[in-house]
């Protein structure tokens, strides 16, 4: 195995760092940090002195100049108090610190997503992702075709299977007899919610895909027996036109995470996908056929995915399954020409998935974490807005704090309405009133006053 | 050497024989470079040649039937001209002192600018108007322009006239337009104008104006507010124009105790003046916390900050050589205070050196 390339630092790294209050920059430890301070926000504007805190700035100031400090110099404008007392890391008021801490992990996540759709590379520590695609890859063409032939003929034994259940009346019962591990396929939405979990990856929906792959939002570790009731959801489609195919019931989830952003493209499956395709087909399930290698080989499977290149065209009751290349192929990011597939699903092949500890960091930080793993519109509509919510909180945080700080201001002289001198010309002792007799354009002689010499005062 | 200097090495003298009430206003003339009037709310106005020494400095003092709240030179040193609590406006011959009243209006006057070039007088009133007067015409009658608010501050620039008025109104008339429309217009009373200003604006604080000055540049004027803070503003209406003007916060002081909650508090003191030094460019301010601020207005720095004065400054002016700094200063007149402190209107005037009032180098 190749050594594990390192990619830039990593978020404890991060974390780590010593960061200036006053300006935000981050610093390589803390002698660095403390003498930025010095240099930048604690340095005397009229002499060379550099203190070590606001506070010894100001009192410098007041002593050495007779001046007193308004604001610290070159910091962002919500964090000017002077009255503040910061050295280095320390003395930085815990929202202030926590919003920071904040803001370092979403840049790291967003860094790491655009990182990764730029290489289409699953993200470090996604350590599932590869052995199971690894697996896949060691899959020969031999055993393709083989499993190829047992689909098919499974297929038919499946068709075989309807027909007499609709003969005889019971379709359920009577496929659920025929196939090892049948689901409904109109069982849909919260039982099979899809966890972000690494390597969760989207294969194509294809027209008449009859083979789903459900994962059900189940403890890891238990088994999913078939013979479970099926979820009160709506039956998508007329009754008729239930399925019920031989899926897998696993239900290996080694993350079962926050479902919301994947709830939608379930519901609005059905219309999608046309006649052909059970109400329930999405895109984000066929994945798990990668969580379950072993039982990929076992069972036999029934499924219209893409024809994998190279192959024969599919006969028309059955397809071969996606192919461990084509899987490699869509995990990567390249799709197959031939996929005509219209979802838009599709298109977020190269999915990303934050690893657990991501996933830790990001819960702590209250947001979605589904932007790594499917820029789809659903899923990061709900991202950007929780993103937009931390962000926001960031921003409010100093916003509250200028607040507090205009709060503390008390104005000499408050009145907004009435000039002082009014206020003054108002007293007694001020008071003038005009004669009542007096005109404008009066004789001028009359109100000529004589001048007082200054020596004789 | 530190780059600022405090009162000791900077000559900076008080005038003997200081009003004894609160000061109102001071005024150099722009005829010769030492001499001063100041009116005060003790009813008189003041006339000093500061070059003198102590005895001879108060030249003259002249009577008013009440408080006088403005008052400025005429056309040459001999004139001068007040307004006060009594709703006239004055002309006051400062050799004879002999008084005449040119117009009264329907409040106090609060403002009073002379125009040498026009020979123009204005003086703006708390009855939300200004009279326009030629005070050489025989006869002069004076032209009554109605204002939306009342007026609190005058303030001229070669070409403009800026009145800053309550509820934050500013107008900006042209000058020579404005005297063209009084001088063709003035007849037998009521002469009443009706001019549009050059341009309508609104104070760019948020709080009450307290003054308003003009830059010799005729490029722009300052605004101050009763709320600790300046705002630099450019005539000029272009976008890119008003872009560059801005506002800041100054005569504040920071981390004192509140009296009545023990919290921690910034008290925040009226701008009560603004003057820009007649070559330089610079501006002084002086607040209610007895500070006077000097200022580059272009580079935005302070420049110079002075040791504080015992009160509230109520007026700065620069003389026209721009050598001297006279401030005023008196005790509780902006917070209402009944009762004044005896002794605590002062008038210092600064001797500046070379490069005090200097702009920052670029």
């Amino acid at each position: 195995m190749a050594s594990k390339k390192k990619r830039g630092p990593d978020l404890d790294d991060l974390l780590d760092r010593p960061w200036c209050y006053y300006c935000e920059r981050d610093f390589e430890d803390v002698r660095v940090l403390i003498s930025h301070q010095k240099a930048k926000h604690f340095k005397c504007p009229k002499c060379t002195r550099r203190l070590n805190t606001a506070g010894g700035l100001s009192v410098h100031l007041n002593q050495v100049h007779k001046d007193t400090l308004d604001e610290v110099e070159g910091a962002v404008v919500s964090r000017r108090d002077p009255t503040l007392e910061i050295f280095a890391m320390e003395g930085i008021p815990d929202d202030i610190l926590q919003a920071h801490r904040q803001r370092v992990i979403l840049k790291f996540h967003e860094e790491q997503a655009a990182h990764q759709a730029l290489t289409g590379n699953p993200p470090s520590g996604g350590g599932a992702t590869s052995h199971a695609s690894k697996k896949l890859k060691q899959e020969t063409p031999q055993e393709i075709k083989q499993r190829l032939a047992e689909r098919i003929a499974e297929s038919k034994a499946r068709r075989a299977a309807q027909l007499e259940a609709q003969k005889g009346g019971s379709d359920v019962t009577a496929s659920q007899e025929i196939s090892q591990s049948q689901e409904q396929f109109h069982a849909t939405s919260a039982a099979y919610i899809q966890p972000p979990y690494p390597g969760s990856q989207v294969s194509p929906p294809q027209p008449g895909f009859a083979q789903p792959h459900y994962s059900y939002s189940q403890p890891p570790t238990v088994l999913q027996p078939f013979t479970q009731t099926p979820p009160p959801q709506p039956v998508f489609g007329p009754p008729g036109q239930q399925y019920t195919a031989p899926g897998q019931t696993y239900n290996t989830q080694p993350y079962p995470g926050p479902a919301t952003p994947f709830q939608q493209p379930f519901q609005t499956g059905p219309s999608r996908f046309g006649a052909g395709s059970p109400a329930s087909v999405n895109p984000y399930q066929a994945p798990q056929q990668r969580q379950s290698p072993v039982e990929n080989g076992n069972t036999p499977r029934q499924t219209n995915l893409t024809p994998a290149p190279g192959l024969p065209p599919r006969p028309a009751f059955g397809t071969p399954s996606v192919n461990a290349f084509e899987m490699q192929q869509l995990h990567h990011g390249h799709m197959p020409g031939q996929n005509s597939v219209p979802s838009h699903h599709v298109q977020q092949t190269p999915a990303q998935t934050p690893n657990p500890e991501m996933q830790k960091y990001l819960s702590e930080a209250h947001q979605v974490p589904a932007n790594t793993m499917s820029p789809s519109g659903l899923a990061s509509g709900t991202v950007q807005h929780g993103e937009t919510a931390t962000t926001s909180a960031v921003q409010e945080a100093p916003r509250a704090d200028k607040k507090a700080q205009n709060k503390r201001t008390k104005m000499v002289y408050p009145d907004d309405e009435v000039s002082p001198e009014e206020k003054l010309s108002e007293l007694p002792k001020y008071a003038f009133h005009r004669p009542a007799v007096e005109t404008t354009t009066g004789d001028i002689e009359a109100k000529q006053t004589n001048p007082v010499d200054a020596t004789a005062d | 050497m530190p780059k600022f200097s405090d009162a000791s090495n900077s000559p900076q003298r008080e005038l003997a024989n200081p009003p004894t009430d609160a000061i109102s206003s001071i005024k150099f003339s722009p005829h010769s470079d030492s001499r001063l009037l100041v009116a005060s709310w003790d009813k008189h106005v003041y006339l000093y040649d500061t070059s003198q020494d102590d005895e001879n400095q108060l030249i003259k003092k002249f009577e008013h039937r009440a408080p006088v709240l403005d008052v400025c030179f005429g056309k040459d040193d001999n004139e001068a001209f007040s307004g006060g609590l009594d709703m006239d406006v004055r002309k006051i011959d400062l050799t004879t002192g002999e008084q005449t009243v040119l117009s009264t209006h329907d409040k106090a006057v609060k403002a009073l600018v002379y125009s040498t070039q026009h020979s123009m007088l204005i003086s703006g009133s708390w009855d939300s108007s200004i009279h326009i007067h030629h005070p050489d015409n025989k006869p002069d009658y004076p032209s009554t322009l109605p204002l939306p608010s009342k007026v609190y501050s005058l303030s001229l620039a070669p070409t403009r006239l800026v009145i800053s008025m309550a509820s934050r109104a500013l107008y900006i008339y042209d000058l020579y337009s404005l005297n063209t429309l009084a001088a063709s217009a003035e007849s037998e009373p009521p002469n009443t104008l009706n001019a549009e200003p050059w341009q309508r604006r609104e104070s760019a604080l948020k709080h009450l104006t307290r003054t308003t000055a003009c830059m010799p540049s005729d490029e722009g004027y300052a605004t101050s507010s009763i709320e600790g803070r300046i705002a630099v503003d450019w005539f000029d209406s272009s976008e890119e124009s008003q872009a560059r003007k801005y506002a800041f916060k100054c005569h504040r002081q920071n981390g004192g105790k509140d009296p009545e909650t023990g919290e921690e508090i910034d008290v925040v003191y009226p701008v009560n003046a603004l003057a820009f030094h007649p070559t330089l460019g610079s501006m002084a301010s002086g607040g209610g916390d007895g500070q006077v601020l000097l200022w580059d207005p272009l580079s935005k720095r302070r420049t110079k900050a002075y040791a504080p004065l015992p009160a509230s400054v109520a007026a700065v002016e620069f003389n026209r050589a721009g050598n001297l700094l006279a401030i005023a200063i008196s005790s509780g007149f902006e917070d209402g205070k009944v009762d004044m402190v005896e002794g605590s209107a002062r008038v210092f005037v600064r001797e500046l050196a070379e490069n005090e009032a200097k702009l920052k180098k670029k």
